[in-house]
């Protein structure tokens, strides 16, 4: 299992991955900018392994308020915002670079 | 808070269970079969045990007790002190501990005192037991230590439903040649994160108290109803049950490779898991027994000892055991203990 901790930061494509295990979807399948709504295993299962993730990989906290007020997939990111870096690509080429903490490629 | 009582031993340790139990499974019609499938993943919990109406927790720390003072050959004179933990007392006064003395045959020359708290409860039970003996005040405790909040649950929260289990359990604490070190901590003001909220003077039962809400995750619940916020409960406990372990780790001199057994409250498979990622433990020294019990509560850490290492104890697993209660209040309290010499009795069912 990769931990982050020692570096407290990942990638956005490192993030995705982490979040399509909670969600429990093939890998490559997240691309940034999908509503948490359209995801049928965003429950409330999902955002405590989501709580724990954060914590054990990236020795963060986040507040239970602001995790409740996501919408996207993006405002996840942006919740983590000094945790997770860009400098990462696709497989489709796409650049997976983030900005302002949101993709900055269009899905 | 952290405080070491030497001198200190913990002679025996005894459990009670209700034979009846409710299979997880079972709630596949209210809450759905894959709903249901991925709680009992996560949570470990295959079913659990719950007291039938007329059994309150204190009659399954009788049970509890019954049996540690025959297996022992208690003189049960010797006894001058009783402690009592738990969230459901058998009325809201006279304190149980008070009942419990009549029940079990012990002498009138004793103290007795109730503790109301959740899942750090057996953490401070054996606080309380330990200082009333250090001061002088005591020489031989009778621990009593659980809960049975099932009743208490809405039929139509899974959050609790399918986690949640009835035990008692009963501990003899007294003078002798070991040594403990306990870290306690203490958020009130997260105490709304898991809380029964009406029946006490500040909220008393009522009309209003009794309508149901549903909560935004779908769970049904009234104010007599307990509540828990599953990922409060969550932060608070990676952010705090790690330090505390290290606290008492430090305190006792010992390295965390050197622990035989982390006791830690049952709470489920995954909180449990995430701990031992967090802290880095070897898995196989985090022992997990709640799938044929649930989450029981204050009773939880007695339970996984009485069920995993009674007699003929695996004894090289007890010889350096830290012990971690975490939850309602919001509490975490953690201690070191020599349980080598202890008399670890098998679980009873009632």
């Amino acid at each position: 299992m990769k931990l982050y901790s020692e570096t407290g930061s990942m990638t956005a494509r490192e993030f995705y991955e982490e979040l399509e295990f909670i969600l429990e979807m093939e890998p490559n399948t997240i691309r940034g900018a999908e509503a948490l709504d359209n995801f049928n295993k965003w429950d409330s299962l999902a955002k405590i392994a989501f709580i724990s993730m954060v914590r054990v990989k990236l020795d963060t906290e986040v507040s239970v308020e602001a995790l409740l007020a996501c919408k996207t997939v993006s405002d996840l990111v942006s919740l983590l915002n000094g945790n997770i870096i860009s400098q990462d690509r696709c497989d489709d080429g796409n650049s997976t670079d983030l900005k302002d903490g949101k993709p900055a490629h269009s899905v | 808070m952290i405080v070491s009582f030497s001198d200190i031993e913990i002679k025996a340790i005894a459990a009670a269970l209700p034979l009846n139990s409710v299979e997880c499974s079972s709630f596949s019609d209210i809450f759905g079969e894959e709903e249901v499938k991925r709680i009992i993943a996560k949570s470990g919990i295959e079913r659990v045990r719950v007291v039938p109406p007329e059994v309150c927790v204190s009659d399954l720390c009788v049970v509890a007790a019954e049996n540690l003072c025959e297996n022992m050959a208690l003189d049960r004179s010797s006894i001058d002190g009783i402690v009592f933990v738990s969230e459901c007392p058998d009325y809201q006064f006279p304190a149980t501990s008070v009942i419990l003395q009549h029940r079990l045959k012990l002498s009138n020359n004793i103290a007795a005192i109730d503790i109301n708290h959740g899942c750090s409860g057996y953490i401070y039970g054996l606080y309380q037991a330990a200082m009333m003996i250090k001061a002088g005040g005591c020489r031989r405790i009778l621990l009593l230590v659980g809960d049975a909040i099932s009743p208490l649950i809405h039929p139509g929260d899974r959050t609790l439903r399918m986690i949640v289990g009835d035990a008692g359990s009963a501990t003899l604490v007294e003078g002798g040649v070991g040594r403990m070190s306990f870290h306690i901590k203490t958020d009130g003001s997260a105490y709304m994160h898991f809380i029964r909220p009406a029946g006490g003077a500040r909220n008393p039962f009522s009309p209003e108290t009794s309508i149901e809400h549903k909560d935004a995750d779908g769970n049904t619940r009234t104010e007599n109803n307990v509540y828990m916020n599953g990922y409060e409960i969550m932060n608070f406990v990676l952010r705090e049950v790690p330090g505390t372990i290290e606290a008492v780790l430090k305190e006792s001199g010992w390295r965390k490779a050197e622990v035989d057994t982390f006791a830690l409250h049952q709470a489920s498979k995954f909180i449990l898991e995430q701990l031992t990622l967090l802290m880095k433990l070897e898995p196989e020294s985090v022992p997990m027994t709640m799938v044929n019990t649930g989450n029981a509560g204050c009773a939880s850490i007695p339970l996984l000892l009485s069920s995993r290492y009674s007699r003929p104890n695996n004894v090289s697993r007890l010889r350096r055991v830290v012990m971690s209660g975490f939850g309602t209040g919001l509490s975490v309290g953690a201690v070191t203990a020599d349980l080598s010499c202890t008399t670890i009795i098998a679980p009873v069912e009632v």
